[in-house]
């Protein structure tokens, strides 16, 4: 989005007559590659579902803290962000998963959502079993095509940290594809 | 970089992930119908400062109260410690002199019949 379409929308944001309008653009833009960072990292359906309504929920009752330091999208991303981690580590709490590839490959399979070839699968596996912030990084980067100074403000580290990050995700993954082959 | 290229000829960079049809139109809605009006806010949250400094008096408080009830006990202690120790000194006094002079006598080796003589100037 460029930034002067964005400005436009912070403004009509924070006039109280055009906010609720402005407000419902707003989750239009940015809902569905909100929805696809979300669901790339916890998987289901459901649950993308509920931590985006939560993402938005936070974002309308905090519009008024957002100052503009950052841009708009960065903003949503981080909130949908701190969102998704928060529900990883609960769900990490009630039921650890040993096995996270195979697991993983299992609910995929049974998932009518998911529309992946096998090759899809095994690169779904293979992001997976990353940590959770090579995880992230690497979806930012690779699908989203996120600028590293942008992924920077939306995962509050260093450049040079997520470069080393996503050099990292990418090296495993393809560790992962030639173990398989 | 050569690894994400290997990456991306061989999955590419589609979305696998489906929605239900429809989905993004009523998520939107459902979501705009749960929004609380602004105007309708729950009453604003005492500010943090405030609530900071009504917290550390009532710690300073009760701090300074039990700083005033432990040293009042202490000082009552030692006051009255210091008086019994006065009152058993003075009643041990004359018995501990008493005490003293036979122990004196006894490694002197004089006995009583000498110290008789030497009292009534017979030694």
């Amino acid at each position: 989005m460029k930034s002067t379409e964005e400005n436009s929308l912070m403004l009509r944001l924070n006039q109280p007559e055009q906010q609720r309008q402005a407000f419902e653009e707003l989750v239009n833009l940015y809902g569905p590659q909100l929805y696809r960072q979300i669901r790339r990292m916890v998987y289901d359906h459901d649950d993308t579902n509920d931590i985006l309504q939560n993402t938005f929920i936070k974002a309308w009752n905090n519009l008024d803290t957002f100052r503009g330091d950052a841009r708009l999208s960065s903003w949503l991303y981080r909130i949908a962000t701190n969102e998704t981690l928060n529900f990883l580590q609960r769900r990490k709490d009630i039921t650890p998963l040993e096995d996270a590839p195979s697991a993983l490959a299992a609910q995929l399979t049974a998932d009518e959502y998911f529309d992946g070839d096998e090759t899809e699968l095994l690169l779904q596996q293979a992001i997976a079993s990353l940590p959770e912030k090579q995880r992230l990084v690497f979806q930012l980067k690779y699908y989203e095509e996120m600028k590293y100074e942008d992924m920077s403000q939306v995962l509050d580290t260093s450049v040079g940290a997520l470069k080393a990050s996503y050099h990292h995700a990418v090296r495993k993954i393809c560790d992962f594809f030639n173990s398989r082959d | 970089m050569k690894e994400e290229d290997f990456i991306r000829n061989k999955c590419g960079t589609g979305n696998p992930f489906k929605v239900p049809e429809g989905y993004f139109e009523q998520f939107t809605a459902q979501l705009m119908s749960q929004l609380p009006e602004k105007d309708a806010r729950p009453a604003p949250a005492i500010p943090l400062r405030r609530t900071r400094y009504w917290r550390m008096a009532r710690y300073a408080a009760a701090a300074a109260i039990c700083s005033m009830a432990f040293l009042g006990t202490y000082y009552l202690r030692i006051a009255h410690s210091a008086h019994e120790s006065h009152t058993a000194y003075q009643a041990t006094d004359a018995t501990s002199e008493k005490v003293y002079m036979d122990d004196m006598l006894d490694f002197a080796m004089v006995s009583n019949h000498e110290i008789a003589l030497y009292l009534t100037d017979a030694y």
